[in-house]
């Protein structure tokens, strides 16, 4: 059977793409699926050092498409799980130096082989937006809550269908539950409400996904993190799992209100 | 009395907080409008010319509008188009 092939975009830089992109694969590959990664942000290769296989690079995506080495001898078997492999974007190559064509090609020579093509999109909207997008059939956007991000989204709606590419779904990064709750934040349904699209879920901001992420470390993989939970959640969905959305309030009441205040209450939300 | 004004302080800051969420739905909503009503200049060409076939099928008009541009108000979009018509027939005129 033929794989799918998902990009995970946003317009906005720092949103969380290279984040998502490292957690889904990951997690998808923990549910027993074959999945490819692919850092297609040229000149800013970020996707290894989060996944922490940033000393196993030799041949990077460049190379695989002009041919300069296998496509098997490019991608990077993950430390973890043997289902999972990366491959890196070209470091000190410009953009403009693959096609559309091409990494349509490269693709659906990979969707042959695995269960799930996932693309890590670069910021903006030029030829890495467009050369990451040419090979999806479906898009998972990124955004946070916050105006700038938002409107960038919406923006991406915009060109994905333009591109064919219908109903894309949203994950809702770095919410703060605690402001949320204050009316500080917007949630999610003025979110929903302004862009008119399927939310896959939200992941709230978590320190522990900087500590992963410090260790090379996919959050996933720890059991205690929020930020974790709420991929696994991710996961699940994007893999067909009915698993309904939650509120990402925090517990109140007075003791939740102390553990807020002394910063223990990290369980105590459900997750989203 | 210090249980008071805390009371106070922190209801003051509730009500400004709220209204920073609000405004940020409020600056979005307004910028998304308008985002979405930007018309690609292949686009606007496209209906420029569509728009002077159509018309050179009633009446013999001159080879480029004088003005051709979306215009807006606050809730509204305008095609403002405007273009020399040189010649009426006859035929057009009376049916
Ligand atoms: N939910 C989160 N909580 C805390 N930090 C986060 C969260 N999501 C992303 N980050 C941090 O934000 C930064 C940008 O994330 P990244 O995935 O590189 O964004 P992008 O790929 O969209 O540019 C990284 O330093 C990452 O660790
Ligand atoms: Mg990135």
């Amino acid at each position: 059977m033929k794989g799918r092939t998902i990009v995970i975009t946003s317009g906005k830089g720092g949103v969380g793409k290279t984040t998502t992109t490292a957690n889904i694969g990951t997690g998808l590959a923990m549910r027993g699926h074959r999945v490819v990664v692919i850092d297609t942000d040229i000149g800013l290769r970020n996707l290894d050092v989060v996944m922490g296989l940033e000393n196993r690079i030799v041949y990077d995506l460049v190379d695989i498409i002009e041919g300069s080495c296998k496509m098997h001898q490019g991608m990077i078997k993950d430390k973890n799980n043997q289902d999972l492999y990366l491959i890196p974007a070209a470091q000190t190559r410009d953009k403009n130096c693959i096609t559309e064509e091409q990494v349509k090609e490269l693709c659906s020579k990979l969707e042959s082989e695995f269960d799930y093509v996932l693309i890590d999109c670069p910021a903006g909207i030029e030829q890495g937006f467009k050369n990451a997008i040419a090979a999806a059939e479906e898009a998972i956007i990124v955004t946070t809550p916050e105006v700038s991000a938002i409107r960038d989204a919406d923006r991406v709606i915009g060109l994905l269908a333009a591109a064919e590419i219908h109903n894309p779904k949203l994950i809702i990064n770095r919410i703060r539950p605690g402001m949320v709750k204050r009316g500080e934040m917007m949630d999610k349904d003025d979110i929903v409400d302004l862009l008119a699209v399927e939310v896959l879920g939200m992941v709230p901001a978590d320190d522990r996904l900087i500590t992963a992420t410090n260790q090379g470390v996919p959050v996933i993989h720890d059991k205690r993190a929020v930020s974790g939970a709420a991929f696994s959640r991710i996961t699940a969905r994007i893999d067909g799992d009915d698993v309904p959305l939650m509120d990402l309030d925090p517990k109140t009441g007075i003791m939740g209100k102390v553990k807020e205040i002394m910063g223990m209450n990290r369980g105590a939300y459900s997750h989203a | 009395m210090r249980e008071l004004i805390k009371w106070v302080i922190a209801k003051r800051d509730q009500t400004r907080i709220v209204a920073s969420k609000i405004s940020a739905r409020e600056r979005l909503q307004m910028v998304l409008m308008r985002d979405r009503m930007d018309v690609s200049p292949d686009i606007m060409d496209a209906l420029k010319n569509d728009m002077k076939d159509v018309m050179s099928r009633y009446l013999v008009v001159e080879d480029d509008f004088q003005e051709f541009a979306i215009h807006r108000s606050d809730e509204s979009v305008f095609l403002v188009s405007n273009i020399l018509v040189k010649e009426l027939p006859r035929n057009t005129a009376t049916t």
